[in-house]
């Protein structure tokens, strides 16, 4: 029996089990996934955005303000990078203008730091702004992280105070008794309280409980491009255009390790899981990033990506409680920014009143640093105590062969091909794996002690070798 | 009997087509000799030169790459290598080593193309 | 910090050739560093055969291209470290390593940059559809079948009719994969015809020219791809597009001279080429680093690869000598030309190797050699291809005739 279920170890399945591993709950995470924080928490636009935009009165204003608050206590904690680059909002014409300034008194109201630009004063920040620019409102204090980067932190930490996290376990069936019953194709598990933070699946897993669950998610699919990371400096802040009611439009964000995306667009689709790319809306991204920035060539672009958010229907966050069973749903935007908002606002309103747990003061994990932002020096005691420090397999983004196998034996484990990209970066580069991929399968098939054929790219049923001798005509 | 093919021999890829006439092969299409030589060849008796991989144990990496020692014949691929996937070897190997004699009775051997040490672990 | 004459970086054609080079001109102290645990380079992988026709007069497989170098390299005794990544170069020859011995660096008096290629990936020519596993450039699939032994799928599709892809083809289908057709966004292919024959014709594997993959379809593995014709101007006709159900895509687009390192050292990019912008030695823009193989260009014979490693052998103890190039002289492509290769004619130069690529197929076309206005040589080319490099050496009555600047033109008259 354990205090507490979570499904799903998205970002806010991990930050929930982080908040709940600092006390002194039993808690069970559930993912039915392979792979964690692998749906929409890895294909965001990364932004911890100060809260300026949400409608008043709303737990998407609320949470998001706080949540900003939160990130810099939580980065400092966990020694996450946080780029606190700010952001600006440009505007093309007059009608453009008023509307910044509307956001500015949003803004001030709410105690956002932010502050209007010139032409002048934005071209010495920006020198790529699109040239149709000709006013931009700074917010200094919008920030940006590697979404996994933080979710792998959180439930690194989870797992070692305790935590248990069971992948590629899907919910299937849930029973209320005196407890409940969460079933998944492997094992039944007790709880006393179910947290709902299945994200794409949110209104399905919630139906599991209560099949007369009203609320049907929206999915909203948002296409990305990637450049290399030398084109780093091409700008300084993440760039919006202005936001309508479909959201915050087509942006340039530079990534904490120097990547820029450009995107997203902003189409409904049908099936959560379409996260396929159109030629259309390819099209639309390289038509919308020139309102903002001068475009780079399409020959700088290294990958194209689209995530698809769930959204709710009431246009806000979706938190409440069914007699212990809690449904966290509807997280898009800015959900990433809200998340240790709202797991604080989950275990402040819902758990504590129900467990009333003691607080245990847990040691941290960190996660260990990047051997590419290290001294020559540094470097060279790390190898000298180990050699495959020395050992570098991923040349496009320096990392050794033994950070690899750190990932892997970190506590929540890493199985996959595409995990050991989030969490150390082979593969992220310009080559996107031509170098290094071979290399990443014999590790984790050497350190997982599974054969080749057996490793997964990311999802359960991935594995993707098959050994010459089972195409053999004998066989 | 007319044959086209696609000649190989530079990289202009004539259309020879070869006739045969009591006896006599023909070519018609190449711009030189080399063309008509190539032509009747691959017409006739096309012939191709393997080159795959064989099984290795105890060496660095699992694989051997592995070569005929003469085209053969182009029919003849796929039974050579069926008879290449009974084949284990032992590390070490040393290139130009047969590996698999007079292969079909052809007369050609398959021969390692690589020296594979014999891997020694910690 | 340590110091050496001469360090290569990259153990592959180019830099195995270079440093038996430097050592048979005399060289002692010469470094050879190489990323993975064995010397070679790509031709580890490469096992089909057709290698060596121009430089040994036989057609060897790649790993035995590579042996033979690296059996004179060994016999020479050059100092080489093997699992060794070069992390940086700065613009006063300053290397930094990692190796498992240590991080550390090296002063280098010359640098010769034999880092290779890497292949052209789905993100680069951005294929639209679903991010499932089964996409891979060939030369990946490539090590996993040849180097490790696997296969990464059973029914394969190829974009791109680059030779490494059209050797895939067979490759796979002898390793009785089922390899369902390659497909060319251009209307011919970018591949030997040898290579058409062999890989394609007989095996029938069908070629599409004019046609590419607008779409990627699958879930968590690739399920299907959506194939189109594309008009003159390379524009998918959505008419004519149709599903073809395979469970693997490999790409063979293209590959991109490695110069991440070279960029770091300040060496100048030719945007054509995207290889470092080199004189007459093959030296860039800082004196005393130079450039071979397909660091410098892609190329399509590892021969000429091998001699471009000597060519610079040779460069390198004329700069060792202190032959001082004092005037570099601009070469410029003209006409349907993809680039010329060395982009500056150093004066003190005593030859001139020109090497080419044309835009398009031509049967006919006069290559014209001038400076400063006045033709030095016209001649005659005939069945010229894009996939095909050109060279010609300009004869050295007309090295003294060049001044101001050098125009390489093909033109039709």
């Amino acid at each position: 029996m354990f205090d507490i279920i979570i499904i799903g170890a998205g970002i806010i399945g991990t930050q929930m089990a982080y908040t709940l591993s600092l006390t002194s709950l039993s808690v069970l995470v559930l993912e039915k996934n392979a792979e964690i924080l692998n749906e929409v928490s890895s294909s965001n636009s990364g932004i911890i955005h100060t809260g300026y935009d949400p409608d008043e009165h709303t737990l998407k204003a609320k949470l998001n303000v706080r949540g900003a608050y939160l990130y810099r206590e939580l980065c400092a904690k966990l020694e996450v990078p946080l780029m606190e680059c700010g952001s600006m909002i440009v505007a093309h014409n007059e009608k453009e203008i008023q509307k910044l300034l509307a956001l500015k008194v949003k803004a001030d109201r709410r105690s956002i730091p932010c502050k209007m630009l010139n032409q002048n004063e934005l071209r010495l920040e920006e020198p790529h702004i699109a040239d149709s620019v000709i006013q931009a409102l700074l917010f200094p204090t919008t920030a940006a992280i590697l979404p996994w980067q933080m979710g792998y932190a959180l439930i690194d930490n989870a797992c070692q105070n305790g935590v248990q996290l069971h992948t590629s376990e899907p919910v299937l069936k849930v029973e209320r008794g005196s407890c409940f019953t969460v079933t998944t194709q492997k094992q039944s598990y007790q709880a006393k309280m179910v947290i709902n933070c299945s994200g794409l699946n949110g209104d399905k897993v919630a139906r599991l409980e209560d099949p007369d669950y009203p609320i049907h998610l929206l999915y909203k699919r948002g296409e990305y491009q990637v450049t290399d990371k030398s084109d780093a400096s091409y700008i300084n802040h993440i760039l919006f255009p202005l936001p309508t009611d479909h959201g915050k439009g087509v942006l340039a964000v530079k990534t904490v390790e120097g990547n820029l995306l450009f995107g997203p667009n902003n189409h409904l689709v049908d099936d959560p899981y379409d996260g396929s790319c159109t030629i259309e809306g390819l099209n639309e991204i390289d038509a919308k990033i020139g309102e903002v920035i001068k475009p780079l060539p399409k020959s700088r672009m290294i990958r194209q990506f689209a995530g698809v958010r769930p959204s709710s229907p009431t246009n806000d966050f979706i938190i409440e409680d069914h007699n212990h069973w809690i449904n966290v749903i509807g997280i898009d935007s800015p959900g990433l920014a809200s998340s240790p908002a709202i797991a604080e606002y989950v275990y402040e309103t819902f758990v504590k009143p129900v467990f009333n747990p003691i607080m245990i003061d847990r040691e941290v994990y960190i996660h260990p640093k990047p051997l590419s932002e290290m001294s020559i020096d540094h470097r060279n005691q790390l190898v000298k105590k180990n050699p495959s420090y020395g050992q570098i397999v991923c040349l496009c983004e320096d990392v050794s062969l033994q950070e690899v196998i750190d990932a892997i034996h970190s506590p929540a484990q890493t199985k996959s091909v595409k995990g050991i990209k989030r969490r150390t970066r082979p593969g992220s580069g310009r080559c996107q794996g031509g170098f290094c991929e071979a290399k990443i399968v014999e590790l984790l098939s050497k350190e997982l002690n599974i054969p080749r054929q057996e490793v997964l790219y990311d999802n359960d049923q991935t594995q993707f070798l098959i050994p010459m001798e089972d195409l053999y005509e004998k066989k | 009997m007319n044959k086209q093919v696609i000649c190989i021999v530079c990289p202009k890829g004539c259309k020879v087509t070869v006739s045969k006439q009591d006896g006599v092969y023909t070519t018609t299409g190449n711009a030189c000799i080399r063309g008509n030589v190539y032509g009747i060849q691959e017409a006739t008796e096309p012939k191709r030169v393997l080159t795959t991989t064989v099984k290795i144990n105890g060496a660095s990496i699992p694989r051997c790459p592995v070569v005929s020692s003469a085209p053969i014949l182009k029919d003849d691929l796929f039974k050579v290598i069926s008879l290449l996937e009974a084949v284990e070897l032992t590390a070490p190997v040393h290139i130009n080593q047969v590996i698999c004699a007079n292969v079909l009775g052809s007369g050609i051997d398959m021969i390692a193309a690589k020296t594979m040490e014999k891997k020694h672990d910690l | 910090m340590k110091k050496n004459k001469i360090v290569i970086i990259g153990g592959g054609s180019a830099g195995l050739a270079c440093a038996n080079a430097l050592r048979q001109k005399g060289i002692q102290d010469i470094l050879l560093i190489e990323k993975e645990d064995e010397l070679g380079g790509i031709l580890n992988q490469c096992i089909h055969n057709g290698f060596g026709l121009h430089l040994y007069k036989q057609e060897l497989t790649g790993p035995m291209y590579a042996q033979r170098n690296i059996d004179l390299f060994m016999q020479l005794e050059i100092p080489y470290i093997l699992n060794a990544t070069v992390l940086n170069i700065t613009e006063d020859k300053i290397i930094t390593i990692s190796e498992p011995e240590g991080c550390y660096q090296i002063q280098a008096e010359v640098i010769v940059l034999a880092m290779g290629a890497r292949e052209r990936t789905r993100g680069n020519i951005q294929i639209p559809g679903d991010r499932c596993v089964g996409v891979w450039t060939a030369g990946v699939a490539q090590k996993y079948l040849n180097i490790e032994g696997y296969l990464v799928g059973k029914r394969i599709f190829i974009l791109g009719s680059g030779d490494i892809g059209l050797i895939m083809a067979r490759r796979l289908t002898l390793a009785r994969a089922k390899v369902v057709g390659v497909a060319e966004i251009m209307p011919y292919s970018n591949g030997l015809t040898r290579n058409i024959v062999q890989c394609l014709h007989d095996y029938d594997i069908p070629l599409y020219l004019s046609t590419t993959i607008t779409k990627i379809t699958g879930h968590n593995r690739v399920e299907s791809i959506t194939l189109c014709q594309v008009d003159d101007q390379r524009r998918p006709m959505l008419e004519t597009a149709r599903e073809v159900e395979v469970d693997t895509v490999l790409l063979s687009v293209g590959l991109i001279p490695d110069n991440v390192l070279s960029e770091k050292a300040s060496v100048e990019i030719d945007h054509r080429t995207k290889g470092p912008l080199v004189d007459s030695q093959l030296m860039t823009n800082i004196p005393g680093v130079f450039a071979c193989g397909n660091v410098l260009h892609i190329h399509d014979l590892v021969d000429h690869v091998s001699m471009e490693g000597m060519l610079v052998a040779d460069s390198v103890v004329s700069y060792l000598n202190d032959q001082h190039f004092v005037q570099r002289i601009p070469v410029e492509a003209k006409g349907e030309l993809n680039y010329v290769l060395p982009q500056y004619f150093d004066t003190n130069s005593e030859s001139l190797l020109i090497k080419y690529r044309v835009t398009r197929p031509k049967s006919k076309a006069f290559l014209k050699i001038s400076s400063n206005g006045k033709t030095l040589v016209k001649l005659p080319k005939v069945d010229l291809h894009p996939s095909e490099m050109q060279t010609f050496q300009l004869p050295k009555v007309f090295l003294d005739k060049i001044n101001y600047n050098l125009v390489v033109e093909l033109c039709d008259e």
